[in-house]
């Protein structure tokens, strides 16, 4: 019988510390034997075993606390962590997590749940057996270089790899003592002396192999050791930049976070965002004067403060990918490696929650069908390992996640082969690569040669589309044959507050984001002049020639609203993708704060706008898209 | 061909109680040029006399509305038909129509009455001048004749962007 009250707090808990749970297997898998790594992932395993215990589910404490006798044998050096355990152990955290939505659903007994018995008597048995731990034997390296190293070129660091590829380094220690204070310093003197514990199960003449050019004229020493050494206290590997450091810190502090229903945190934002359109208003009738400015200034705090409450790191939703493609590249025989960059980029929280769908579909795609085998890779000249890199990052009001791999590229025949034969394009048809690609995003369609259980049954792609455009982004994708694919996902931060300036383009009114304005300047045709090849015009603004876009035109704006001669037209320097450029619209408003709606989500993608809001009278007036205006200004010149 | 449960207005497949029998579906009905459309029930949010529309660019759609703080496109069927479209005079109201959360408003020139019947009285139409993906079928009994759409389709991302400059 379950504690009834603390049965919903131990099933949101519990799924956050199994997914950390997750995280640390696989970083203890890259440094085993590690003595942080393991105390990490006891310490969780402990913290969800006793949760369990106190929310009474008592099958549920059992099987993690057979788990955590495993990890215990490994703490005290009795067992390695191999990748099998590891393994082993990840099918663990699968069943708990397996039983924490039965409880979910209501299943308090659990009972009979399919796999209980095989997964943990996966521990029992090889507690019995012997362990098969590291190599029995070992080397301890010590190199002290003769003092003027620039004359060999010595690098420390290398040779260090090399004696890493032999086997496990179990230490490695620098010994800084005669390293003299800075002002004394000469870099091209090598104070520093290396001392390194490998275990290996290679003989002696592997790691003189790895020494040989250094052992003359300098003092090398490589001493066998019969016995490793149990405790270990380094990194196998040091982390290289801009990879996702495994080793981050996870010291459990005092907990200075709250937990907020999000329901709460929604009404609040909705509450706030009426907050803004109602003091805009009262802002327009309000004499200028102090009482103003504050309202106006305490507003903007508002909204900011608010705005970010629902922001929250991409990591949550990024991480869990690394055990998607480490299992899928186990039983594809692949050797891929994930590479997560920007997972700190912050997104609206329901968004994150919604995009591990997609993502997920994207990486399992690379793994499947982007990535080859290791020996085709070989045979391609490439390395064995192949890599897929999530890169998230904020771009304007966007955030930008790409998903890449350097596998082998999408066929663009294929393709065109595929489309044909289903009868979406004729023989004749000529297509540009985009327009091409854009079919893989067709519901059914898919160029995989036979569907496996991953990919390849052709839902995923425009599943993906479909999901990201409901959440008001769009997906796009590159490709190079041979070389590698990137998918890239554009999506607004959050359904945010922005500030904007309100123009006039023809009878309409729009919207420009502040952030991209640069200036707004009247409009004096003395600075126009027509471009080369009478290709548009270009304006003069501070020194430059930019080019110019008549937003009436280039919008197919009814115009209903006065000839060209009544309007006052204003150029608006406007900061594109790629440079500035002076849009020229027929009237500028004034400033406002806007709540930003979605256009996507009801289908409209209309290239050019951004989205869309509403008026204090109810009206809704669109807003306008800098990065896209300037593409469809230099399409249209193109014609 | 009349069953026991069709009463005196030929709705078919409405009891004298008014409960719907088995295997029969709702449609909301209108008209639009002079022929009488049916969309499923379920799948109709509202339907709204009128409303502002702001106009949109570079999209073949009437334009825009605010629908309780959310931005939905209007839009005449007959555009997605590849046909002539209604003028704005003539429409009497516009049909909200939802499909998984996603939304669009479609013109009406004049509601009509609710249709009930059961899925074998829509009968496959050939050689329509819409794109047959668009209707299920067509109704005809007792001198009234309705296409039944197909929403689901209707509103598939890729048709909608067809209406895209």
């Amino acid at each position: 019988m379950a504690a009834p009250d603390l049965l919903p707090i131990f099933i949101v808990e519990g799924g956050e510390l199994l997914a950390e749970l997750d995280e640390h297997l696989l970083t203890l898998e890259e440094v085993p034997d590690d003595e942080e790594a393991v105390n990490l992932v006891f310490r969780v395993m402990h913290t969800f075993k006793g949760s369990s215990a106190a929310a009474e589910l008592y099958r549920i404490t059992d099987a993690a606390h057979t788990m955590e006798d495993a990890l215990c044998e490994v703490r005290a050096g009795k067992r390695s962590a191999t990748r099998e355990m590891i393994t082993d152990l990840l099918k663990g955290t699968d069943l708990l997590r397996a039983m924490l939505e039965r409880v979910a659903t209501g299943d308090t007994t659990l009972a009979d749940v399919p796999g209980y018995d095989d997964v943990l008597a996966r521990f029992a048995a090889k507690t019995e057996a012997p362990p098969a731990g590291p190599p029995q034997s070992g080397f301890e390296v010590e190199m002290r270089f003769q003092e003027s190293m620039d004359a060999v070129a010595v690098q420390p660091e290398a040779l260090i790899e090399e004696l890493a590829d032999l086997g496990e380094l179990l230490s490695v220690d620098a010994d800084i003592s005669a390293v003299p204070p800075l002002a004394d310093l000469d870099p091209y003197v090598m104070h520093v002396t290396w001392k390194v514990t490998l275990a290996t199960t290679e003989r002696a003449p592997a790691v003189n192999n790895v020494l040989m050019f250094v052992f003359v004229d300098n003092d090398i020493s490589v001493r066998g050791l019969d016995r490793i050494p149990p405790k270990q206290r380094r990194p196998a590997r040091v982390p290289a930049n801009g990879e996702e450091s495994k080793r981050r810190a996870i010291a459990p502090t005092p907990d200075a976070t709250i937990r907020v229903d999000t329901s709460k945190l929604d009404q609040l934002l909705n509450d706030v965002g009426e907050v803004a359109i109602a003091v805009a208003q009262a802002l327009a009738q309000l004499p200028r004067g102090e009482t103003a400015d504050t309202l106006e200034r305490v507003n903007h705090g508002l909204q900011d403060s608010v705005m970010t409450l629902r922001l929250v790191p991409l990591r949550a939703t990024l991480s869990p990918l690394k055990r998607v493609v480490r299992d899928l590249a186990n039983s594809l025989g692949k050797d891929i490696d994930l590479v997560i960059v920007g997972a700190e980029t912050e997104l609206d929280k329901q968004l994150v929650e919604k995009l591990s769908g997609p993502l997920g579909h994207l990486v399992r795609n690379s793994v499947d069908h982007g990535l080859e085998t290791p020996s085709a890779r070989v045979a391609a000249g490439k390395p064995a390992c192949g890599t897929v890199w999530i890169k998230a990052l904020q771009r304007g009001g966007n955030v930008v996640i790409e998903v890449s791999d350097n596998g082998q590229g999408i066929d663009r025949d294929r393709v065109m082969a595929k489309a044909l034969d289903r009868g979406l394009i004729d023989e004749n048809a000529t297509l540009s690569d985009a327009q091409v690609y854009d079919f893989l995003f067709h519901p059914g369609f898919s160029t995989a040669a036979k569907t496996t259980d991953v990919s390849g049954r052709g839902v995923g792609l425009d599943a993906v589309r479909r999901d990201v455009a409901g959440l008001g982004g769009r997906v796009d994708v590159s490709t190079q044959p041979g070389e590698g694919t990137t998918f890239s996902l554009v999506l607004p931060m959050t359904l945010a507050i922005v500030d904007g300036m309100a123009v006039r383009v023809g009878d309409q009114n729009m919207l420009i984001p502040m952030k991209s304005i640069v200036e707004q300047v009247r409009l004096d045709p003395e600075r126009l002049t027509p471009a080369q090849g009478g290709l548009g015009e270009l304006m003069e603004f501070r020194g430059a020639l930019l080019p110019v876009t008549r937003l009436r035109q280039l919008l197919l704006v009814d115009d209903q609203g006065g000839s060209e001669s009544e309007s006052e037209p204003i150029a608006v320097v406007l900061e594109g993708h790629s440079g500035c450029f002076a849009a020229i619209v027929d009237g500028v408003v004034g400033e406002q704060q806007i709540v930003v709606k979605s256009l996507r989500k009801n289908f409209l993608d209309i290239r050019g706008f951004s989205g869309a809001t509403i008026l204090g009278d109810g009206r809704v007036s669109l807003i306008l898209d800098p990065v896209a205006l300037q593409e469809l200004s230099v399409e249209s010149l193109a014609h | 061909m009349h069953n026991d449960n069709d009463n005196a207005n030929g709705t078919a497949g409405i009891d004298e109680f008014g409960a719907l029998a088995a295997g029969t579906s709702q449609f909301i009905t209108f008209f639009l040029a002079g022929t009488e459309y049916g969309i499923e029930i379920g799948r109709v949010r509202e339907i709204l006399r009128s409303l502002p529309i702001t106009k949109v660019p570079r999209v073949r759609i009437h334009g825009v509305c605010n629908l309780r703080g959310e931005i939905v496109p209007v839009l005449d069927l007959l555009a997605l038909f590849g046909m002539v479209e209604a003028t704005r005079e003539s429409w009497t109201g516009v049909i909200i129509v939802d499909v998984e959360g996603r939304k669009i408003g479609l013109v009406a020139e004049r509601m009509s009455e609710t249709l009930a019947c059961t899925d074998p009285e829509i009968r496959p139409v050939p050689g329509s001048r819409i794109p047959t993906g668009f209707v299920r079928g067509l109704y005809a009994h007792e001198g009234r004749r309705v296409v039944v759409l197909n929403v689901d389709e209707i509103l598939a991302e890729q048709e909608l962007a067809r209406l895209a400059i």
